[in-house]
């Protein structure tokens, strides 16, 4: 299929999207933005083959749909009380895929969580922001799709916290 | 403070109340700072700790920063191949040397002033040395060593101390684990792979208690392994944990083992099942039938005081502070078996126990909550799961259900001792 050519205002509609879907916790309709072949990976070596390296995330379709089914579980302690997010995406960029129906699309990205629930207690009430430079691999298949997600967290080689929430 | 008397009175040993029938733990274990304290004295900065695996610096020059107690050190591979522990610290003025985690250098030069040494620890340079009064020496100024260092299957561990009884000794209660770990790789030893790291909000204790704690994963993990089961991932649900064949043992020394049983798609054959089939069958070529067996059985084992080794990960545990740990998590590639298979298993480590995993974000999360609970000063903790049925062996070994305490047990008798030898002076 020959895709129309992806402007950066189209790219940015699509990314807002995603964005307002994660913080809305709208999360079945996140799923289908992804192409059925897509990978969803959170690296440390950004360089490295995720087949043979540490990564943070690795996700298929069935992983993320995993994942989304344990958000929605009422005895999912690590997200009890859940997490408030903002996904703000700037600095929005794109250029030609390797395929004929993809589109490359980078940009950065700066999630901020909290779980409030008794902010006193530990653990809790802490304003987390999680920036990262995040590259897309667009595929149109009748419309745009994720056919690969990348975030590369700047803190990926310090010690995490609970990222039971979707970045 | 009424709280320090207590501890002073009472001795460290009295932090730990046995009798036959109950074993409780003081709150003070994980809320007193002087405990920590004493703690990162007599425990990491005393004893055998684990600092790397073989692997990590597999080729001459390789190294690796790592701390012990408070001490920072570097873990080097020299040209020769021998491996050294040396402390990251100048000669000259106390100054960090090496500011990386990992990396090859065949020397260490000090950003401060260019003191070089060699990554055998020799002090080869001091610039403009023609200052230095006459009759200064460089050779009583190499990196100072760490007192011992040692490695078992791989695994290397050092110890500030001199005054420690050999590694093999230390191991000695809880080798023939170690040994079935180890023997997964075939014809070789695992890569161990650089590490997710991790922290939380909680006394380092916590992780060491709860890698082996086979009471909570049906509870607090209830949401992971219902989805598993409702994908058709995995065949172990709550209800199944506690099984025949899956048990806890505590052993002498404050090791453990958590032992999920016989192969029945878990292990290091998860997920996988027809690769599984092909690894246990080239085990049993190589170990027979009933070796093979039990080294694919789910099997946790903890070496007191900081490691971990799991099916498909090494866990280090690194106190920073009372209430906030750091934890290491790295995978680790089986040696002879297919390459799909380590990528299935690197692949189902960090699905589950990622800070992204479907089950570790929730242990971190009761660690914080244990530790919020703890500030109540509630005064004691119970420990007493499964302490009348469990087999005590003539060697000390204690082997329990899988749900029984048997392993924190363990873990805190060593503890006491360790604690009480250092209150009495008595080294």
């Amino acid at each position: 299929m020959t895709a129309p050519s992806l402007t950066r205002q189209e790219a940015e509609d699509f990314l807002y999207e995603e964005a307002r879907l994660l913080d809305e916790r709208d999360f079945f309709p996140w799923l289908d933005l992804f192409t059925d072949d897509a990978i969803y990976w959170i690296p440390i070596d950004e360089h490295a083959d995720p087949t043979r390296a540490t990564s943070i995330l690795w996700d298929d379709a069935q992983l993320r749909a995993l994942r989304v089914h344990q958000l929605a579980h009422e005895r999912n302690f690590a997200q009890s009380p859940p997490s408030r997010t903002v996904h703000s995406v700037t600095n929005v960029q794109v250029s030609p895929g390797g395929a004929d129906d993809e589109a490359n699309v980078r940009c950065n990205l700066v999630v901020y969580e909290i779980r409030s629930g008794d902010h006193r207690q530990l653990g809790l009430g802490d304003l987390r922001p999680l920036p990262a430079k995040c590259l897309y691999v667009l595929r149109y298949e009748e419309r745009w799709r994720i056919a690969h997600k990348k975030v590369v967290l700047i803190n990926r080689h310090m010690p995490l916290v609970n990222l039971s929430f979707l970045i | 403070m009424a709280t320090q008397q207590a501890t002073t009175e009472r001795g460290y040993a009295g932090l730990v109340e046995i009798t036959d029938k109950t074993f409780r733990v003081s709150s003070r274990v994980y809320t007193e700072q002087a405990i920590f304290e004493r703690e990162i004295a007599e425990i990491f900065e005393k004893t055998w700790v684990y600092v790397a695996h073989d692997s990590e610096i597999a080729q001459p020059g390789d190294y690796k920063t790592a701390q012990v107690g408070r001490y920072p050190i570097i873990v080097t591979r020299d040209k020769g191949g021998a491996v050294h522990a040396l402390l990251n610290v100048c000669r000259h003025r106390a100054n960090a040397i090496c500011r990386e985690n990992y990396g090859n250098s065949q020397n260490f030069r000090c950003p401060y002033h260019a003191w070089t040494y060699r990554n055998s620890g020799e002090l080869i340079g001091v610039p403009d040395g023609g200052r230095y009064p006459q009759g200064f020496s460089t050779s009583g100024l190499s990196l100072i060593r760490v007192a011992k260092v040692d490695s078992y299957r791989g695994l290397i561990f050092a110890s500030l101390s001199a005054d420690v009884p050999k590694l093999g000794e230390h191991l000695a209660p809880v080798k023939e684990h170690i040994d079935l770990w180890a023997d997964r790789s075939i014809g070789g030893e695992h890569k161990v792979l650089h590490p997710h790291r991790y922290a939380y909000l909680g006394n380092w204790k916590f992780q060491c208690e709860n890698g082996v704690d086979g009471y909570h994963p049906g509870i607090v993990h209830e949401s992971a392994f219902s989805t598993f089961g409702e994908f058709g991932i995995g065949n172990f649900a709550a209800r199944d944990l506690v099984k025949r064949g899956s048990i806890s043992r505590g052993f002498p020394g404050g090791h453990s083992t958590l032992e999920g049983g016989a192969l029945d798609g878990r292990g290091v054959g998860r997920g996988l099942p027809h690769r599984a089939e092909e690894y246990l069958a080239h085990l049993r070529e190589v170990y027979g039938d009933d070796r093979a067996q039990e080294i694919v059985s789910n099997r946790h084992t903890f070496i007191f005081p900081n490691v971990f080794l799991f099916d498909e990960l090494v866990r280090v545990i690194q106190p920073i502070a009372l209430e906030y740990t750091e934890v290491y998590s790295h995978p680790f590639w089986l040696h002879g078996v297919p390459d799909d298979f380590n990528t299935r298993r690197l692949y189902e480590g960090t699905r589950q126990l990622s800070t992204t995993g479907m089950v570790n974000p929730s242990d971190l999360e009761m660690f914080a909550a244990n530790q919020t609970g703890l500030h109540s000063r509630m005064e004691w903790l119970v420990l007493d799961r499964g302490m009348q049925r469990e087999e005590i062996a003539a060697d000390g070994k204690r082997v329990g259900n899988y749900s029984d305490e048997a392993p924190q047990r363990s873990l805190y008798r060593h503890w006491a001792q360790v604690m009480a030898r250092a209150a009495d002076g008595g080294r």
